[in-house]
């Protein structure tokens, strides 16, 4: 039987999504052209009480803040086919003039990769696949929800 | 100790023991990510064309740390690598062949796990 107290790694991803609610009513916008780490990133933010509106290229995220559609912060693939998150992230902050927080959804974070985001304005990056507990609490830091006490990888 | 040919713990710690959503993921990556290795593997075999490699090999590598076919996320590292660096193409095609060893391999076992988590009619 599993019990509350039964925190070993098979356990812990699901129960933390089964019994918390964290980012209720927070608009979050996940541009991803992979359709399986677009479902997985769904999974975790709806299950969480978030509302997601999904984007599979950079321009349609940047359309979308354009358009002034509600979101409180975006996670961006870093590669996506027509417009990249690069490219897309510096759109929204230097055209657009927007401080919408940008995560950064990234397979391996190399080092030049980490200076471009910080140039292009993204706020943060977080590894795929991710742990539902590290994104929502990122999540909860830079919507200024939960006071920030772990380190940004960027 | 072998490795096993997939590795769905992700999948399954995410679910929650929620069958549907497993089936869900399997199903989409049977559907959607399936036909991007064979395409993948004519591409190297037919063609020289480097960056449409290294972009599916990129994607690839993106989509195989959810459904883990063994050793896929640092082969396709290495073709994405490969590819971008020109190498030579015998090399990026022997390690396509392990690619799509593997990938024959894992296929058989996440039909059989599509088949446990599908839900009761």
């Amino acid at each position: 039987m599993t019990t509350f107290a039964d925190h070993s790694p098979r356990a812990w991803p699901g129960y933390f999504l089964k019994y918390s609610c964290l980012l209720k009513g927070l608009n979050i916008l996940v541009a991803e052209d992979n359709l399986i780490n677009q479902k997985i990133a769904n999974y975790i933010l709806t299950k969480q009480g978030a509302k997601v509106q999904n984007a599979v290229n950079g321009m349609e995220a940047v359309q979308m803040i354009e358009n002034h559609t509600p979101i409180d912060i975006i996670l961006m693939d870093l590669q996506m086919p027509g417009m990249d998150g690069i490219e897309a992230a510096t759109r929204i902050r230097k055209d657009l003039g927007s401080n919408v927080p940008i995560i950064a959804l990234t397979a391996d974070l190399y080092a030049n990769e980490s200076q471009e985001c910080a140039a292009a304005g993204i706020n943060a990056c977080i590894a795929k696949p991710f742990e539902p507990e590290a994104l929502c609490d990122l999540i909860l830091q830079l919507t200024g929800r939960k006071e920030q006490n772990t380190p940004i990888l960027l | 100790m072998t490795t096993p040919p997939v590795d769905l713990s992700y999948v399954y710690e995410l679910s929650g023991n929620d069958n549907g959503y497993v089936y869900n993921i399997i199903s989409l990556f049977l559907e959607s990510i399936s036909p991007l290795f064979g395409e993948l593997n004519a591409l190297v075999a037919e063609t020289e064309d480097y960056e449409p490699i290294a972009n599916q090999a990129h994607f690839l590598k993106s989509s195989s740390m959810v459904v883990k076919i063994r050793d896929m996320h640092a082969n396709m590292a290495k073709l994405e690598s490969m590819a971008r660096a020109k190498a030579d193409m015998a090399d990026l095609r022997a390690l396509m062949q392990v690619v799509m060893h593997n990938y024959s391999e894992a296929l058989p076992v996440l039909k059989a796990e599509l088949e446990k988590n599908k839900p009761a009619a």
